[in-house]
């Protein structure tokens, strides 16, 4: 009875192990679980909070930065710059008010055509990338000098204008490190009338909100 | 010379009774076998969890916390999934089977497509009869996918986010016999934000030999996909509530020998 016990083991054991098995793991089943979220990009960008715009009817000799310059609306030269992983759009709102107890008028044109005698300053915003061509110094942008209609933003008391996606700032670098293209310099420049048939003062002066707008663009 | 034969059978005969012993002591002359199968012992490290970073811009991710000083960044992809592999340590190749049940959050839910194609459009000119005008609302194109890869340790963080930075996006799509656009690339299950969706043998498992995990015996596993960059209603940003959870259920089979 017990060698008829052991051969029936042994046969069974040689049958298991010749048989084709059936699909195995059927009861294991494992799962995970995959979550996926989104997580607002942080937006990072050097923006200055004030800037110097000099009225220099008379075009007289104003150092801005290293250099001299003789125009008659001169800025300090001001830039912003992303420090984003991101590139960003960059949209411009811009409002002039003038000063309480100016007489000044903020003209919609150049005032450099016009026989004016109005006490008139034609100011508007420029804006461009700071590239290596440049020496990535925002003092060293060069301009052009002449206001680019849809480009540039005429400085107005009336109503404030804005310019969508005046500049695209390129993404930081790994780092967090501003790179080429990720910094851009403005200024508000213009004309003024020189000889008004009242006089330029002291109190004479605007005011300049400049409203940065930033929208993530998708990595190209 | 009698005597010899005689005790010649008799000698026969008293052997013949003992070999034939159990029978007679069983009193019948069946013999039963009786088989049993025994499970295969399937051996696979499946993770629980995995996180995934809806990233609509394609901004560069970093793949931290190998203890590495290279930190890996996977760069340009919408969807991306922080590494994660199964492995096998079974002593068979194993074919892995997966089940994917989406669920979709967030106060204005997006909405998932069925095709790449759907997401991105197809064609320049929406007067051409195949034209397909691509998705501007919150749209996602998301799918699960699987592959087998070199490595051989799953503890070592920093070989695997190298293999998953270099992982690129490689998902193509086909039309069927019946016009159905399905996915090219093995390995793939489109997720269904209404139902669960299945795939048969997306990748096959190297057996482990000696009890170490060989070359193809860690797959790689992912969401991956792509999204609508920035949606043109501004009700329709992409907003930090929205979530996709993929619940994926595996299943193993011996992998047939090739």
């Amino acid at each position: 009875m017990r060698n008829k016990r052991f051969l029936t083991l042994a046969a069974a054991l040689a049958l298991a192990l010749t048989a084709v098995p059936a699909p195995a793991g059927a009861a294991q089943k494992p799962v995970t679980v995959l979550t996926a979220g989104y997580t607002e990009p942080e937006v990072k960008v050097i923006v200055p909070t004030t800037g110097a715009v000099f009225i220099n009817p008379y075009e007289s000799a104003v150092r801005v930065g290293s250099e001299e310059e003789a125009g008659q609306i001169i800025s300090l030269p001001s830039s912003i710059a992303n420090l984003s992983r991101m590139p960003l759009q960059v949209d411009v709102t811009v409002k002039g008010k003038v000063l309480e107890g100016s007489d000044m008028l903020l003209s919609a044109s150049s005032t450099k055509e016009a026989s004016s005698t109005s006490k008139k300053a034609f100011m508007y915003f420029e804006m461009k990338n700071v590239s290596a061509s440049q020496g990535e110094d925002p003092e060293s942008v060069r301009w052009d000098g002449t206001y680019t209609e849809g480009a540039d933003i005429i400085v107005s008391a009336a109503r404030e204008r804005t310019v969508k996606n005046m500049v695209t700032l390129a993404a930081a670098d790994r780092y967090g490190e501003v790179t080429k293209a990720g910094s851009a310099a403005f200024r508000v420049t213009g004309d003024a009338v020189k000889y008004p048939k009242t006089a330029w003062t002291e109190k004479d002066g605007v005011q300049i909100t400049v409203t940065f707008t930033f929208t993530p663009l998708p990595y190209s | 010379m009698k005597t010899r034969k005689l005790a010649s059978l008799g000698l026969a005969a008293v052997m013949s009774l003992s070999l034939a012993a159990p029978v007679f002591a069983a009193g019948n002359n069946e013999t039963v076998f009786t088989s049993t199968y025994t499970e295969p012992d399937i051996q696979v490290t499946v993770p629980q969890t995995g996180t995934v970073a809806l990233n609509p811009l394609g901004l560069d991710i970093d793949l931290v916390g190998d203890g590495s000083d290279t930190t890996q960044i996977i760069k340009g992809q919408q969807i991306v999934t922080t590494p994660v592999v199964m492995v096998n340590n079974s002593s068979m190749d194993l074919s892995v089977s997966a089940s994917v049940a989406t669920t979709i959050a967030g106060t204005k839910a997006l909405t998932l497509t069925k095709d790449e194609q759907t997401l991105l459009g197809k064609g320049d000119d929406p007067e051409a009869g195949d034209y397909v005008a691509p998705k501007t609302n919150k749209s996602a194109f998301v799918f699960f996918q699987m592959a087998s890869t070199t490595l051989t340790d799953s503890t070592d963080q920093e070989a695997i986010n190298k293999d998953a930075a270099k992982w690129a996006y490689d998902y193509t799509e086909k039309a069927n016999a019946e016009g159905t656009i399905v996915p090219e690339t093995k390995g793939v299950i489109v997720l269904n934000g209404t139902k669960t969706v299945e795939g048969e043998d997306l990748v096959t498992l190297k057996a482990a030999r000696d009890g170490e995990v060989v070359s193809g015996g860690i797959a790689r596993m992912r969401l991956c996909g792509k999204m609508v960059a920035s949606p043109k209603n501004a009700d329709d940003a992409w907003k930090a509530d929205d979530k996709i959870t993929a619940t994926v259920t595996f299943s193993f089979a011996p992998a047939a020998a090739k």
